[in-house]
């Protein structure tokens, strides 16, 4: 019963399997839950983590969200921006949750210094000298808004109108901030391989 | 980086982490959680606010599942107690007709066979298929006898009971009525939406005519 530990779930973002698990999924079969929760955990997490203080709160947040979109895929249509879009809704919103149940906001320092910090250990930062190392930086220079924005984009996958659905906005908005955030991200990584 | 897209391709595989699996006990949890919606609907008491935090919620779930499985069991053995066992009556009985229903001829192909044994209680009547889809949580199928006129405005059915497959789309059902079939011959399963309505309003997947073996 269930998927063995290890084994990766892959499949095309909205494509007939996908479309297959969900229609299982409506259903409450235990089986696809899983599948759905295997297939989602690693984005997400990264998501939530780079939002969240610990490794657990991120769990507590990617649990949370998949217990919710169980409670609300009655009401699910691909009608939508897709599957991965409303998922997103939903981590999005619990995790803007979790800040105000922790009675702070996160100030915008602090989330750079922990997306600079996360992803690598001092090790890392000393041996890889390549430009994903420059690019996170600059990634972690950016306004929360335009980090969420390209992460939603570029990590999560979703189009446009995925990232305008999970995040309330209209499609056209979406496109703006993303060309102006890009726009950012490239000043800000000039100004990291330059030593600034 | 010349181009949005390949900035953009950079900083999705600089931003991406490594591949991780979710932790057991909350695909667990999950797991539980959905199989719970399986048995019954969820309601206020059973389900926490998810203003709780998602390990809590997800443990308060798996607990309550755990709590509705021991009831059942333990009402079930307690009912068996004293009462002939299903066994007892179906070897006791006669067989009184046996029947393969079929789908309407404009839905999707699906049969399943039907038995009727006549007991001293009425008749245990048995329906096996594996070819009924898997309905959303709270709906149902249901079992009808149906007699001559029967419409959805003056109906003249009973019902012999309601059932779901199982999580591997498989139904094997013993149902009990009391229902004479040489004077409600016909066999009907509908795909009911579990709104509270005792009339079948629901779309009929299986029928079949019962022909009374012995006469």
């Amino acid at each position: 019963m269930g998927t063995p530990a290890g084994e990766g779930v892959r499949f095309e973002s909205e494509g007939p399997e996908l479309r297959s698990v969900v229609a299982r999924a409506v259903r409450a079969d235990p089986q696809a839950w899983e599948l759905l929760y295997r297939r989602s955990y690693s984005r997400l997490f990264a998501y939530a983590r780079r939002r969240l203080p610990s490794d657990t709160a991120a769990d507590d947040a990617v649990s949370e969200t998949m217990l919710r979109a169980l409670d609300r895929i009655p009401s699910f249509t691909w009608q939508g921006a897709g599957f991965d879009a409303w998922l997103y809704g939903i981590a999005r919103n619990v995790v803007l949750e979790t800040y105000r149940s922790d009675g702070r906001a996160r100030p915008t320092a602090e989330v750079a210094e922990h997306l600079s910090d996360h992803a690598d250990g001092p090790l890392d930062r000393l041996v890889r000298r390549d430009s994903h190392v420059e690019v996170r930086r600059a990634f972690s220079e950016l306004s929360p808004e335009d980090q969420e924005v390209l992460e939603l984009r570029v990590v999560a996958g979703l189009s446009a109108e995925g990232v305008a659905e999970a995040t309330g906005r209209a499609a056209g908005a979406v496109r703006m901030a993303q060309s102006r955030a890009l726009q950012r991200l490239r000043g800000h990584y000039e100004k990291v391989t330059r030593g600034d | 980086m010349a181009t949005d897209d390949e900035l953009m391709a950079v900083l999705a595989t600089a931003l991406h982490g490594d591949d991780r699996e979710p932790p057991a006990d909350r695909v667990a949890s999950l797991r539980a959680a959905a199989t719970a919606r399986t048995v019954s609907p969820p309601t206020v008491a059973t389900f926490p606010s998810p203003r709780t935090s998602g390990a809590r919620r997800l443990a308060m779930v798996a607990a309550a599942v755990a709590a509705a499985v021991v009831a059942l069991v333990a009402g079930a053995a307690a009912f068996d107690r004293d009462e002939p066992s299903e066994a007892d009556l179906l070897a006791g009985g006669v067989l009184e007709f046996e029947t393969r229903l079929e789908a309407p001829e404009d839905a999707a192909t699906a049969i399943a066979t039907a038995t009727g044994i006549r007991t001293g209680i009425g008749r245990i009547v048995q329906v096996r298929t594996d070819d009924l889809a898997i309905l959303p949580a709270g709906e149902f199928y249901e079992v009808w006898f149906v007699g001559p006129g029967d419409t959805p405005e003056a109906p003249n059915r009973i019902s012999a009971g309601t059932f779901h497959p199982d999580e591997d789309g498989r139904s094997a059902i013993d149902l009990t009525a009391a229902v004479d079939p040489a004077r409600y011959p016909r066999l009907s399963v509908t795909a009911e939406p579990g709104d509270g309505e005792p009339r079948a309003t629901g779309t009929e997947v299986l029928a079949a005519d019962i022909e009374v073996l012995g006469g």
